[in-house]
């Protein structure tokens, strides 16, 4: 005799421990989208793009690959590289800044690769991302995207 | 057959340490040592590709102005991170080889950063065969934390390795570096899965890499009553242990798979080994020279 009630039992208690890390890891960045608004005057969000092969997309690409609507269809639409792109947006617009850094997600939300500049750092759990984000939005090169987003704003 | 071959080399020149807090032994008189040393690694050992280790900005400024090499091209991976930095440079064959961007790999833990190591891309401009290249000068034994940190520097590289070659298939991968272990230890054995067991890398090319440098663990010169009075020497640094051990193979050139008969890239073992020839040994035996570690060179062949 056998049954499978054990194995469900542990499929549970894994799927509220990847809601609780994902819920953690949603946190950071809406901690640092509040952030960014506060310090910046502005009501801003942080948009996660799916970076595709072969460099920058234009807005109106990069949100068309975003819901997919052409992805598979079309030859000249090129392969997801797995990572997403993070890029500020006034809220209401809907014309994504350049990419501020980008990350990739494990299958169980951690490790966690960030890629900001030259560094790719990866990160096991939530302090861990807390810790390498502080480092990016204290760096004078993050600072200088913001500002360059907010003279953008402002013309 | 025509053979075609690339030489990959790596070498820890003692010029500028990393940490702050350790200081160079380097003279201007034992710095030129190295740069002879540097300049015989490509006209002698005909290196296509040369990564050199604890170099400063100032060290490769000077290799770029003074090193009379023609067609060689030096690239500065030099870069400052919280509380330490990378200490890399790489000279290559421009007429064989291109050389990309690179990135950092860093892994934060405890407040701290440990530098896993960095990785670019190489183009072989004959045939555009693209290379991937990890470098890596890990932690060192005098650090307290210094083990844990290898550990985790070797799952940050293997982790890379296997996104690599999930998004594009086995490929070639040559990890390269002082990574102040032993190809026994556990960061390069169990958590990098640097295997000596060629058979078991062929069958399993995705899984494990191969480690060439579990050959020089032990002395290349056998004892026996007519050399007793010889020194065996083994590996690439010199340094007594507790465990009663004093050479060290903490300098290595690990592959993938890829070139055990999975691509038309072919290590060639006979030329994958340690340099230590009598000119790198008369510098490493002198007290007062800086040079402490042998460079180790691996050749691949494409068939």
């Amino acid at each position: 005799m056998f049954d499978f009630s054990d194995s469900l039992s542990d499929g549970k208690d894994k799927a509220d421990e990847l809601l609780s890390l994902k819920e953690g890891f949603n946190s950071v960045f809406s901690t640092l989208q509040e952030n960014l608004s506060s310090f910046i005057e502005r009501d801003v969000k942080l948009e996660h793009y799916h970076e595709v092969e072969g460099g920058d997309l234009s807005p109106f690409m990069a949100a068309t690959v975003q819901i997919g609507m052409l992805y598979g269809n079309n030859k000249d639409i090129k392969k997801r590289t797995g990572y997403f792109e993070v890029r500020l947006t006034e809220k209401g617009s809907d014309n994504p800044y350049k990419v501020l850094f980008k990350y990739k997600e494990s299958s169980n939300v951690y490790p966690i690769n960030i890629v900001f500049q030259r560094n790719e750092m990866v990160c096991s759990n939530q302090v861990e991302l807390i810790d390498v984000m502080k480092e990016i939005v204290s760096s004078g090169h993050f600072n200088l995207r913001i500002r360059e987003f907010v003279d953008a704003l402002n013309k | 057959m025509l053979l075609y071959k690339l030489r990959f080399a790596w070498w820890n020149t003692g010029l500028s340490p990393a940490s702050n807090k350790a200081e160079t032994k380097a003279t201007p008189e034992t710095s030129k040592r190295n740069y002879d040393h540097i300049v015989r690694l490509f006209l002698d050992y005909e290196c296509d590709f040369l990564a050199l280790c604890e170099v400063s900005e100032e060290d490769v400024t000077y290799i770029k102005n003074n090193l009379d090499l023609e067609n060689v091209g030096v690239a500065s991976l030099v870069d400052n991170i919280p509380r330490t930095r990378f200490d890399v440079c790489v000279m290559y064959n421009a007429k064989k080889i291109k050389i990309q961007e690179h990135t950092n790999l860093i892994k934060p833990y405890m407040g701290s950063r440990i530098k896993s190591g960095q990785v670019l891309h190489i183009e072989n401009i004959d045939d555009k065969e693209v290379f991937r290249i990890y470098l890596c000068h890990w932690s060192s034994r005098m650090q307290d934390s210094g083990s844990e940190n290898r550990k985790f520097a070797a799952q940050h590289i293997y982790d890379s390795i296997q996104s690599y070659f999930i998004e594009n298939g086995i490929k070639e991968v040559v990890v390269m570096g002082d990574f102040n272990d032993n190809p026994y230890d556990e960061s390069l054995m169990k958590t990098l899965r640097a295997s000596r067991c060629l058979d078991s890398v062929k069958k399993h090319p995705i899984d494990l890499l191969y480690n060439p440098f579990w050959k020089t663990v032990v002395s290349s010169i056998e004892y026996s009553h007519s050399n007793s009075s010889g020194k065996f020497s083994s590996g690439t640094y010199n340094y007594q242990t507790k465990e009663g051990v004093r050479w060290h193979s903490f300098d290595q050139i690990i592959l993938s798979g890829c070139f055990l008969g999975h691509s038309k890239w072919h290590l060639n073992e006979s030329n994958t080994t340690v340099i230590d020839d009598c000119e790198f040994k008369m510098d490493f035996d002198k007290k007062d020279c800086h040079i402490d570690h042998m460079p180790v060179i691996a050749e691949i062949l494409r068939v």
